[in-house]
């Protein structure tokens, strides 16, 4: 076997033990790696009626075939389980340099389950792993739980952490890497906090073998270069290495992409003003801090030097400036800069934290709360203070506002009734991404029908079809219009695609950032070939894709995914905005795109993939419980 | 991103208005099409700029910075503007073309 180990350490945390489990080739060629992995030991070992903080869950960290490769976007890793927010399977991906340093120790994935009865963290080194005492660690942030692991283990080590929110299982709670990475969505720190998990550590010297070193070089060598220049042949402005992801905001407004006042209006002048990348490099004073090997480098390292909001550490990317800054209307960067770092100390996914905050200011503005319930905060629209101190509360799960908004949005509109559900934005228990469904329709048929983490905007991202100009002209996405923004005609089939591209990129484990800089699926599908010996076609990687997507469509029906979940979309889908470029644009026909949609897939009426598709895919064995 | 006088795939000479003219392969965002022989960079490149003339990030971009910032490579190498039009393509070659970033995560 080459390109992957073969090899997964299983760590039980009931019983205090580790052991080496063997997969067969097979399982890669189906399902790849990292989301697809942990897809598979879902299916394998997780039976119906598992929740996400029973101790029977699998939280599973996963490299691919392209973890390690030295080529730029290969830092990429992913880990996956039952979500306590959308109650199915979900994964999602993070990079810096801990997939590399997992899969250097030996193995492909770690697979956690159980529950410790004190807290703990986990040391994987070549080969060998044992589970170490973090009661000190316990009821400490993100990042100084990461110091102090380092610490205690010596250099060398990569690391993953929780902070308070994972502890106190906030449904969005994330886990963070080198302070500057984040398995963002689906609450996936939650699932590690019920297992007592605060970290694991891992440190490796292992070289995994290649296929076809000289081609890996060779693409590596060619990529690498290849990305650089074209980066660099932009204008300064949409250089990543100069603002990363943040400088969308500025891009996204001609668009009308851009999430504003929970997804009610359509411009925010002083937000467009005040939350510029101009103004993100001035006063963040961002300079680059690349993920390993990385060549686009668009995590940045900020220094807000003095006030109130002086910090030192990540800055925001596109999603969270947009969702704490615009969808709150706060128009202070450093205030916005601020919230976000916090989020990431407590360990919150900063998207669902955005639109639950967003969501409180509207029920205070509707009247459905008061200060009475705000702590005393004036929880008004574009206030800095509020969106700061909230995100304390929330993190801390402080009695009352704070505690009920880390069940998210869904929950807390349920709880407080007032007809608060109106404008909660969310789907199956998790909140919209910052990707606008009435700059694209698309995006709304995406949050509806994903399977692979519910509505998420990088397990299906068809939205960058148009707001990121992505093609994939092997699949047949080719020559785009732009008013099929508005157009449902061959929105189903792309959407299809992009799930299946998302799953392969997520399994491989490949950095999707590069497809901005016309990284293409023939550069994945050469370098997965050179890693594993395969000999794929573009059609073998559709394939697999398609197998990966299947499997968790099994997953979401063991889990209690019904039809009518897809159709369940926010109320605020079908109202308009009444200016800027997607005014009146509403994704009218989404229902009957939602059943073309199943169509397209080879599912049938109900959702549900067919025998014929079944037995086009080989996967008999993994079709029903 | 075809260019004109665009046979069916496989065919290696066609016919146009009587004209007999040679075909040849070019690969096209890792896609491979039939471009009759002696076209040229710019006239790909027109095309593309043609198909995108209403795309509303292009539109702002040309707006601020007088260029649409679309990046052509061939074979692998980043051509200049400057150079667009005295290219000619050659069985074989391989080019590519970028939008520019337009936001994204």
């Amino acid at each position: 076997m080459k390109g992957v180990w073969g090899k997964v350490l299983k760590v039980d945390l009931t019983n205090g033990n580790c052991r080496e489990e063997t997969l067969p080739e097979q399982t890669y060629q189906y399902f790849l790696g990292g989301a697809g992995l942990a897809a598979y030991y879902m299916w394998k070992e997780c039976p119906a009626g598992t929740t996400a903080f029973n101790p029977a869950n699998r939280l599973t960290f996963a490299g691919g075939p392209m973890t390690g490769l030295k080529q730029t976007g290969a830092a990429k890793w992913t880990a996956g389980a039952i979500s306590p927010a959308i109650h199915m399977n979900a994964d999602s991906a993070a990079t810096a340099s801990f997939g590399i340093e997992m899969k250097e120790t030996g193995f492909d994935a770690i697979v956690v389950y159980g529950r410790s009865p004190k807290p703990v963290y986990v040391v994987v080194q070549d080969g060998k792993a044992r589970i170490r005492d973090a009661r000190k660690f316990w009821g400490k942030d993100a990042y100084e739980t990461e110091d102090g692991i380092k610490e205690a283990e010596g250099d060398g080590f990569e690391v993953v952490t929780i902070g308070q929110a994972g502890e106190r299982l906030v449904r969005y709670a994330n886990i963070q890497t080198h302070k500057k990475s984040f398995l963002g969505r689906c609450g996936l720190g939650a699932v590690m906090g019920s297992k007592m998990l605060k970290g694991i550590a891992v440190q490796g010297s292992q070289n995994c073998p290649v296929h076809d070193s000289a081609e890996i070089n060779r693409l590596n060598k060619d990529l690498n270069r290849r990305v650089a220049e074209l980066d660099a042949a932009q204008p300064e402005f949409l250089q990543f290495k100069r603002l990363g992801t943040a400088g969308a905001t500025e891009l996204f407004a001609p668009q009308g992409n851009l999430p504003i006042k929970n997804y009610s209006l359509a411009r925010f002048p002083s937000g467009e003003r005040n939350l510029h990348g101009r103004e993100y490099v001035r006063l963040l004073n961002a300079k680059p801090w690349p993920c390993k090997y990385c060549v686009m480098q668009c995590h940045n390292l900020c220094e807000i030097k003095k006030g109130p909001y002086a910090y030192k550490g990540k800055g925001p990317e596109y999603e969270s400036f947009a969702m704490m800054g615009f969808n709150t209307m706060v128009d202070d960067m450093e205030a916005v800069a601020y919230a976000c770092e916090l989020a990431n100390l407590y360990s919150m996914d900063c998207i669902s934290l955005g639109v639950v905050i967003a969501w409180a200011m509207e029920c205070y503005e509707k009247g459905v709360i008061s200060q009475k319930n705000t702590y005393g905060l004036d929880l008004k629209w574009g206030s800095a203070e509020a969106l700061v101190e909230m995100t304390k509360k929330i993190g801390e799960r402080a009695d009352g506002l704070g505690y009920l908004l880390g069940e998210g949005c869904k929950i807390a509109s349920d709880v407080l009734g007032k007809n608060s559900g109106d404008w909660a934005v969310q789907m199956k228990g998790q909140e919209i991404a910052a990707h606008n469904w009435r700059a694209q329709y698309i995006s709304a048929l995406n949050y509806c029908t994903g399977v692979a983490s519910g509505p998420n905007h990088e397990r299906g991202n068809s939205q960058h079809i148009w707001v990121a100009h992505v093609r994939l002209p092997e699949w047949g996405i080719d020559e785009v219009k732009t008013e099929e923004r508005w157009s449902w005609e061959k929105a189903p089939e792309r959407n299809a695609i992009f799930h299946d591209y998302c799953n392969v990129i997520n399994s491989a484990c490949h950095c999707k950032f590069h497809e901005f800089r016309g990284y293409t699926l023939t550069d994945m599908l050469n370098s997965i070939n050179a890693s594993t010996g395969w000999g794929w076609s573009i059609q073998d990687l559709r394939t697999c894709g398609e197998r990966i997507t299947t499997l968790q469509k099994f997953l979401n029906i063991r889990y209690g995914w019904q039809k009518e979940h897809d159709f369940q979309y926010p109320k605020r889908f079908m109202e308009p905005v009444h200016e800027g470029p997607a005014a009146g644009k509403i994704p009218v026909g989404l229902d009957q795109a939602i059943l073309e949609y199943y169509r397209v897939r080879e599912w049938d009426e109900s959702g549900k993939p067919t025998e014929q598709l079944i037995k086009r895919l080989g996967m008999e064995e993994y079709a029903g419980e | 991103m075809n260019c004109k006088r665009i046979p069916s795939p496989g065919m290696r000479e066609g016919q146009d208005g009587g004209e007999t003219f040679r075909l040849m392969k070019i690969t096209i965002n890792s896609v491979e099409q039939n471009f009759s022989a002696g076209t040229k960079l710019i006239e790909l490149v027109n095309r593309v700029r043609e198909a995108n003339r209403d795309n509303p990030v292009l539109k702002s971009l040309i707006e601020k910075t007088g260029k649409d910032h679309i990046t052509f490579s061939h074979n692998r190498r980043i051509v200049k503007p400057s150079e667009y039009g005295s290219i000619e393509l050659e069985e074989g070659d391989e080019v590519r073309w970028m939008l520019p970033y337009a936001g994204g995560s």
